[in-house]
């Protein structure tokens, strides 16, 4: 049976971040395939195309070659590896199963916060400070998203969870117990 | 009566202090393909096999399948309008479904929702749908029995409490009137009867229903209903649901008769859900464990022992077969499960032989101990009368010329199919069925045309509940027969007043 994307990911991110962790580069290498991410994800012809079999290896090669001397070795390695092994195509999830290997190894969160208005920069700091600390993280980071029918309070979702503090989600509750017990 | 407003507002001021104000904490994960009662969702990595989840819209899916990325569910209920991106939800608990003495005389859908129309099922207590077996020591063996009213069974093939009696044959061979005839007959016997129609058209099953009511048999009988136009899961989980049900009696010390109408359906919405999940295909495209998912249900159906309650769980599971053979797939795997069979065969079903049973194929490994010692008497030679008949029968088409001993054997045998014939819906009780084979297997009704048996029977019947009530008590009371001499001057003296 053919391998899920999810499953290849997660084979190249683990090798490649060992390797980058004993090479000791990984903030490095993490800051540039966050720029290789923007790529792939904006411009999805550049990993199709170089996995394109129709396409003559050399050409392809020569594509790779430019894109890819804007990295450091260690990344400029690792394409031409991913590249021989024609899993280009797959690029995208190898970046987001590197990221999430890299987000569990050093304790980093990150979440979405729905609320009613739009949060400030305080607001959204002392909540990221605040969730860091009571689960143990050592950084968590939040994206503001404003959805005015929830009413009030938050509705946090991270990580397959959702902590919802909504006066909307109360409101259904008290009504469901004035209903159930009178 | 006037309600006071401010007993209201007093009675909601309370409401609202007690209210739980505490954040909702849930695990969520989204769908990511839907279909066919089967959702596949990322996420929820903390999900238990069997885990009850909700979805968005309401409904309810059972975790089935749990993987590195993703989570296959089985839907209970509506899925269409579910969609790729929404949330499901964790509930915490293992499915459940309501049990209790208030589902009795109910027809329920394997949720244990009310689909009769008559109101809200109010019950507070609830079983898991799928639980252990009850293990070696909490077992005992079948001892008493379970009449089933049906002389061609209770004679030939007898049923125990807490057995598993498998009833198999092609379609339209009588097995739902098995079913039937059986749970009528547990009328006053103290056995609670639950009957299971696993995809059976939805009007077979109303007819049922009004059949079971206008005998008085839904006063302790609960229909569990999974149609055909129900989505597969429902099918597949409707037996254990059943089952659930059953032992909540069966573990409070009651006895319960459990019909399974029928499994080779349920199977089929079991491989439905399995191919849909990917699961690897076996035999006849079933999954590998479709022997576990027979297994697992039946082994629940037991007699327990007695520092338990002693209650029973009798187990009657159908198998429609194709074309009689029961060599196939699921029949091979149920046969071995179950404590024997009752095998319906169409030809003897279409030459009139109801119920349809084919005695030498019919087997019943545990209930000859049972049997109450008056039956065993009488019908201790019945099978092989009956199969040396037929093995007679087939000989003595090709000659005239049979010596006076042939004779007489296809007389009996001829005598001996007539009797077990019945017509539907009429069980007999035991006293009954004791009193009629006493008089064939002790030659009584030889002189007696075949034609007539039936009318023989019937006054024979009436002559005794008129002139010899105390023979037929004392069956009932000591289980043995009566003064053999007495029985056989009763039974004499009808045959000579009939003969003139």
């Amino acid at each position: 049976m053919k391998l899920s994307k999810e499953d290849i990911g997660r084979r190249y991110a683990i090798a490649f971040y060992d390797y980058a962790v004993e090479q000791n580069v990984l903030e490095d290498v993490f800051n540039e395939l966050q720029v290789l991410k923007v790529v792939v994800s904006e411009t999805p012809e550049f990993a199709q195309v170089l996995t394109n079999p129709v396409l003559d290896l050399t050409e392809k090669q020569n594509i790779l070659t430019l894109v890819k001397e804007k990295f450091s070795v260690t990344v400029q390695k690792y394409l031409q590896i991913v590249f021989d092994y024609s899993r280009m195509d797959d690029l995208g999830a190898i970046i987001d199963a590197f990221n999430a290997k890299y987000e569990t190894e050093n304790g980093f969160g990150h979440g979405t916060v729905t609320t009613a208005v739009k949060m400030t920069k305080a607001q959204m700091d002392e909540l990221s400070k605040n969730y860091a600390k009571e689960n143990g993280l050592n950084k968590f980071s939040v994206t503001n998203d404003v959805d005015d029918s929830i009413l009030g309070g938050v509705v946090l979702r991270t990580n397959g969870m959702v902590i919802d503090g909504s006066i909307k989600t109360k409101l259904v509750s008290l009504k469901a117990s004035l209903i159930n017990k009178i | 009566m006037s309600i006071k407003a401010e007993e209201i507002s007093a009675l909601i001021k309370q409401q609202l202090e007690n209210f739980d104000d505490k954040l909702k904490v849930d695990e969520v994960g989204t769908v990511t393909y839907i279909g066919d009662g089967i959702a596949r969702a990322h996420g929820l990595n903390n999900a238990l096999s069997n885990e009850l989840l909700e979805f968005s819209n309401g409904s309810y899916g059972i975790a089935q399948n749990l993987e590195a990325n993703d989570v296959g569910i089985i839907i209970l209920g509506k899925y269409d309008d579910i969609r790729e991106g929404d949330q499901v939800k964790r509930t915490g608990k293992i499915m459940e479904v309501p049990v209790g003495e208030a589902l009795i005389g109910r027809v329920v859908n394997p949720l244990g929702q009310p689909v009769d129309g008559f109101g809200e099922i109010k019950t507070d207590k609830t079983r898991p749908i799928e639980s252990p077996a009850p293990g070696v020591m909490a077992r005992q063996s079948v001892s008493e029995p379970l009449q089933t009213g049906i002389k061609a069974i209770d004679a030939l093939v007898p049923i125990g409490r807490g057995q598993r009696e498998l009833v198999i044959g092609d379609r339209k061979t009588g097995k739902t009137s098995i079913a039937l005839d059986t749970i009528i007959n547990q009328k006053g016997q103290n056995i609670i009867c639950i009957y299971i129609a696993i995809g059976q058209k939805e009007s077979t099953v109303r007819a049922q229903v009004e059949t079971l009511r206008k005998f008085g048999a839904m006063d302790y009988t609960i229909v569990v209903e999974a149609g055909p136009s129900e989505p597969a899961p429902m099918l597949y989980i409707a037996p254990y649901a059943g089952t659930a049900m059953g032992e909540e009696f069966m573990y409070n010390g009651k006895h319960v008769l459990i019909v399974f109408d029928d499994l080779s359906k349920q199977a089929v919405s079991y491989r439905e859900i399995s191919l849909l999940l990917r699961r690897p295909p076996g035999r006849e495209a079933y999954p590998g464990d479709v022997f576990y998912l027979h297994s697992r249900l039946l082994e629940r159906s037991a007699k327990l022992n007695d520092e338990l309650g002693g209650g029973s769980m009798t187990a009657l599971p159908f198998i429609q077969t194709q074309a009689g053979d029961i060599s196939a797939y699921i029949p091979t795997n149920v046969i071995s499960i179950t404590d024997g069979q009752i095998f319906l065969q169409s030809d003897l079903f279409f030459a009139g032989t109801r119920p349809a049973i084919n005695a030498g194929e019919s087997v019943s490994r545990v209930g000859g101990s049972a049997q109450i010692k008056a039956m065993k008497k009488v019908a201790g030679t019945l099978r092989l009368d009956l199969a040396s008949f037929r093995e007679l029968e087939s000989f003595s088409q090709f000659g005239s010329d049979l010596d006076s001993a042939t004779q007489a054997k296809l007389n009996r045998g001829r005598r001996t199919v007539e009797v077990l014939k019945q017509p539907l819906h009429q069980p007999l009780p035991v006293e009954h069925q004791v009193l009629i084979l006493f008089a064939l297997t002790r030659g009584m009704i030889d002189s007696v045309p075949v034609q007539d048996i039936q009318k023989f029977q019937n006054g024979l019947f009436e002559f005794f509940e008129a002139n010899h009530r105390d023979l037929l008590d004392v069956i009932v009371k000591t289980g043995d027969l009566p003064d053999e001499d007495k029985l056989t001057s009763a039974i004499t003296e009808f045959a000579d007043g009939f003969s003139k």
